[in-house]
C-alpha cells in the first residue's frame, strides 16, 4: 500500500506528459494544414442570445453559413456570455490564425479595439459599432430608417389608433429603432398613440421572453393592435402574447412585428412584417470581399440605400399586407433613399 | 447539500486521518489520486458521449491553460477572483458559519471602491489608496451586518447573506445604471477610472494578470498563518469545533463570529480590486461572474485550508481559461464542459471520504495490518 502511494504522483506526471505531448501534434498539425493551402479561415464571435436567438445573432450566423456553403471558408462560431472572456476569444482566433475575425454586437467594441491593436495583420469585422483602425471593417446600421417603415405599416394596419413598441436593453441602439418607429407612425396618422415599454436595462434583457410577454399583454389590454418588438431573444414573448390574445378574442386581430432576422414564418399570420436588419449580407459580403481579397476597412453603412435594410414580404405575411400598404411603403422607402424625407437619427440628436 | 456531506464524512470518517497529514501529503495521498482519476475518468465519458476523443479534451484544456506564459496569466488572472472568493467562504466557515454572501460582499466592495474612484479621481496615489481601503472597509462592514446578526440575534447566517446579496447587487445596479452611468457608452458602466487607481499589470505574456494576484497569494497565507499560528485564529477554531466548549473556555463566540464574517468581506473585496482597478478601470454592470457562488466550491475543493484553496483556485482557473480554448478547438464541445468538469471535481471530492473508506476496508480484507 504504502509503494502505491508513492506512485501516485508519478502516475499524474504521467498523464500531464501525455497531454504535454499530444499538444503539441495538434499544432503541428494545424501548420502543416496551413502550409497546405488550407481554407479561408473565418471566426464569428456571438453576442449574448447566441445563434438560437432567431433575430439578430441567428441574422448573423445565417450569413456566415451561407458563405461557408457557397464560398468553402472554414467557419468557427463562439457565443461569449461573459465580457473577460471576450477579449482573450478575440485574440485566441487572431493567434490561431483565421483570417477573419467577425464580432458580433457594440459590447464587443472595447475587446476588438485591443485585439485588433495587438494583431494588426489579422482582419476584424464589427457589426454596430466603429472601430478606427486600420485592419478592421465597422458594419453601421441605419435602424432608423427601416423601424420608420415598421411604424408606418403599424399605423396603416392600426384599427384602434394604438400601436405598441418593446425595446430589449434601454440602450441608444434600441432609442434610435424606437425614434423611427414613432416618426414612421406619426407620418401616417397624426394623432396615433405609441405606448413603449422596455424589458430591462441589463444585459438580461435581451433574453426575457416572460417579461416581453407580460409586456405585450398589457399593451394589447391598452388598446395596441400592432406591436414591434427590438429586443433579441425576448421577442419569442410578444409573438406567444399576440396569438393567444387573437385566438382568445373572436372578432378582433393583433399582430407583431419582427425585428433583424425575418421573424415572418415564427407564427405565420400573427406576424405582420419583420424590420430586416441584413446582418447576414454584411457578413456575407465582409467574408466575400475578404477571401478576394478586397476585404474593406472603415466605416459601412447599411439603409434602405443598399437593401441593408428592409421589411420582409414573403408568403406567410402575404395576406396581412394590402397592396395599398405596399404601394404606399415603396413610395415612403424611395422618399427616404432619396432624401425627400429625413428620419430622426437618434445617435445624432443632441441630449 | 453537498458541502454538509462533505464535512460529516470528513470528520466521522477520515476527520483525524487528515488532522495530522499537512496540506502537500493530503495532496498525494492516495484516496485523493483516486478521486482525482475518477473524475477524470467521468469527465472522459462526458466528453466521448459529446463524440470528441477524452485525450484530445484534455490535452486541449491542458495546454490551453499553460501552453504559454501568456495562457498562464489568463489562468492566473482568472484564478485570482477564486482565491479571494475562496478564502471568503473557507474562514468564516472554520467558525462553523456559512457564508453564500461573498457575492454581495464584493458588490458593495466594488461600490464603496468606485464611489472613491468616482469622486476622489485626482489624488493621485491617495485615490489608489483611498479607494483600495474603502473596498476593504466596505466588504467587511457588509459581511459585518450577517455576523452581528447571528451573534447577537441568531439569525441564521445563510439567509441574511443570501438575502443581503440583493441588496448589494441592486444597489451596484441603481448606481451604474442612474447615478454614475456613463452618458456616452451603449452599456450599463461607469466611466474610465483615473489613471492612478489602476493597478499595475503583472505583464506576463498579453494577460491582464496585475497585482492583485500577489496580493491574493498574501491574503492566502496570511491567511493560513492567522488561523494556525495566532491566539486568535485558534479561537476562532475552537469556536468552529464547539461553540460551548469554546464559551466555558472563555473565548468570545460572538467576537469570533463577528470577526470571521469581517475577514471574509474583506477577503471578497479583493474581487472589486482585480476586476475593477486591474482589469476594466471601470464599474460595469454584471463585471462579477457569480464568482461569490464559486467561490464555495473553491473552498470545499481546498478543504477550507487557505493554502489548498490557491491551488483550487488555479485548478477552477485553468478550467475557465482551457474551456474557451475548447470552445474554439473541438466542433461539439463548449465552454459549458469547464462547468461539467467542475461539477464532477466537487461531487468527486465529496466522495473522497468514501473512497477512503472503501480503500480502508480493501486494505483490511487483504490483512494488510497498518
Amino acid at each position: 500500500m504504502k509503494k502505491l502511494r508513492f506512485l501516485a504522483p508519478f502516475l499524474g506526471l504521467l498523464v500531464a506528459l501525455s497531454a504535454c505531448k499530444k499538444s503539441d501534434s495538434t499544432t503541428e498539425s494545424t501548420a502543416e494544414n496551413k502550409a497546405a493551402g488550407a481554407p479561408f479561415r473565418v471566426a464569428l464571435v456571438l453576442d449574448k442570445g447566441g445563434k438560437d436567438d432567431k433575430s439578430f445573432n441567428a441574422s448573423a450566423f445565417l450569413g456566415a453559413s451561407r458563405a461557408q456553403k457557397e464560398l468553402g471558408i472554414e467557419l468557427r462560431d463562439v457565443e461569449v456570455n461573459d465580457d473577460t472572456q471576450v477579449e482573450p476569444t478575440l485574440k485566441n482566433f487572431a493567434k490561431k490564425g483565421y483570417d477573419l475575425v467577425i464580432a458580433i454586437g457594440f459590447t464587443q467594441q472595447e475587446a476588438l479595439k485591443k485585439a485588433a491593436e495587438a494583431n494588426p495583420n489579422t482582419h476584424f469585422a464589427l457589426v454596430d459599432s466603429v472601430v478606427d483602425l486600420p485592419n478592421v471593417a465597422s458594419l453601421m446600421f441605419k435602424e432608423h430608417q427601416g423601424s420608420y417603415l415598421a411604424g408606418a405599416l403599424a399605423a396603416m394596419k392600426s384599427k384602434s389608433g394604438v400601436i405598441g413598441f418593446i425595446g430589449g436593453m434601454d440602450i441608444p441602439l434600441i432609442r434610435r429603432f424606437e425614434l423611427g418607429y414613432r416618426e414612421g407612425a406619426k407620418h401616417v396618422k397624426n394623432n396615433i398613440k405609441v405606448i413603449v415599454n422596455y424589458v430591462g436595462v441589463t444585459g438580461e434583457a435581451w433574453n426575457n421572453p416572460t417579461k416581453a410577454k407580460e409586456l405585450a399583454v398589457s399593451q394589447m389590454g391598452q388598446k395596441a393592435d400592432v406591436i414591434f418588438h427590438a429586443a433579441g431573444a425576448s421577442g419569442a414573448g410578444l409573438f406567444d402574447a399576440v396569438e393567444e390574445r387573437t385566438k382568445s378574442k373572436a372578432g378582433e386581430n393583433f399582430y407583431a412585428i419582427g425585428v433583424d432576422s425575418n421573424q415572418n414564418w415564427v407564427k405565420p399570420g400573427f406576424v405582420l412584417t419583420s424590420m430586416l436588419k441584413r446582418v447576414d449580407v454584411a457578413v456575407f459580403d465582409t467574408i466575400k470581399a475578404a477571401k478576394e481579397g478586397k476585404f474593406k476597412t472603415g466605416r459601412q453603412d447599411f439603409g434602405l440605400q443598399n437593401a441593408g435594410i428592409d421589411l420582409a414580404m414573403d408568403e406567410h405575411n402575404k395576406a396581412l399586407v394590402d397592396d395599398w400598404m405596399k404601394t404606399e411603403l415603396d413610395k415612403l422607402k424611395t422618399d427616404i433613399v432619396h432624401s425627400k424625407i429625413t428620419v430622426t437619427d437618434y445617435y445624432l440628436i443632441k441630449r | 447539500m453537498l458541502p454538509f456531506k462533505v464535512q460529516t464524512l470528513d470528520t466521522k470518517l477520515v476527520g483525524r486521518w487528515y488532522e495530522r497529514r499537512s496540506v502537500v501529503k493530503k495532496i498525494i495521498s492516495l484516496p485523493f489520486m483516486v478521486t482525482v482519476l475518477v473524475a477524470l475518468t467521468a469527465g472522459g465519458i462526458v466528453s466521448l458521449l459529446a463524440d470528441e476523443n477524452p485525450f484530445k479534451v484534455y490535452s486541449i484544456l491542458f495546454s490551453g491553460s499553460f501552453g504559454s506564459i501568456e495562457a498562464i496569466g489568463y489562468t492566473l488572472f482568472y484564478a485570482t477572483p477564486f482565491i479571494f472568493t475562496g478564502l471568503a467562504v473557507a474562514i468564516p466557515y472554520r467558525v462553523g458559519l456559512f457564508n453564500i454572501g461573498a457575492e454581495g460582499q464584493l458588490y458593495f466592495a466594488a461600490i464603496a471602491l468606485a464611489a472613491m474612484a468616482f469622486y476622489f479621481p485626482s489624488a493621485g496615489i491617495f485615490s489608489f489608496f483611498l479607494a483600495i481601503a474603502a473596498a476593504i472597509l466596505g466588504g467587511a462592514l457588509f459581511a459585518a451586518l450577517p455576523g452581528i446578526f447571528k451573534a447577537y440575534r441568531g439569525s441564521h447566517e445563510v439567509i441574511t447573506t443570501i438575502m443581503l446579496n440583493f441588496v448589494a447587487m441592486s444597489l451596484s445596479n441603481y448606481l451604474i445604471l442612474y447615478a454614475w452611468k456613463d452618458p456616452g457608452s451603449q452599456r450599463p458602466e461607469t466611466i474610465i477610472f483615473s489613471e492612478s487607481t489602476w493597478i499595475p499589470l503583472l505583464h506576463l505574456g498579453d494577460s491582464p494578470l496585475n497585482y492583485s494576484f500577489i496580493l491574493a497569494l498574501i491574503s492566502a497565507v496570511s491567511c493560513w498563518f492567522f488561523l494556525e499560528k495566532t491566539d486568535l485564529g485558534f479561537q476562532l477554531r475552537a469556536v468552529g469545533q464547539n461553540p460551548s466548549a469554546s464559551k466555558v473556555a472563555g473565548f468570545s463566540v460572538k467576537k469570533c463570529i463577528v470577526l470571521s464574517m469581517m475577514i471574509g468581506g474583506a477577503m471578497a473585496s479583493g474581487v472589486a480590486m482585480n476586476e475593477i482597478l486591474g482589469n476594466a478601470h471601470r464599474l460595469r454592470d454584471g463585471f462579477s461572474q457569480g464568482y461569490g457562488f464559486i467561490g464555495i466550491a473553491v473552498a470545499f475543493l481546498g478543504r477550507g485550508n487557505p493554502i489548498g484553496i490557491i491551488f483550487s483556485a488555479i485548478f477552477f482557473g485553468a478550467l475557465y481559461r482551457g474551456a474557451g480554448e475548447l470552445e474554439i478547438e473541438t466542433h461539439r464541445m463548449t465552454r459549458d464542459f469547464a462547468t461539467v468538469m467542475q461539477a464532477i471535481f466537487i461531487a468527486a471530492v465529496g466522495c473522497e471520504g468514501l473512497v477512503a473508506l472503501l480503500l480502508n476496508k480493501l486494505k483490511k480484507k487483504k490483512g494488510d495490518p497498518k
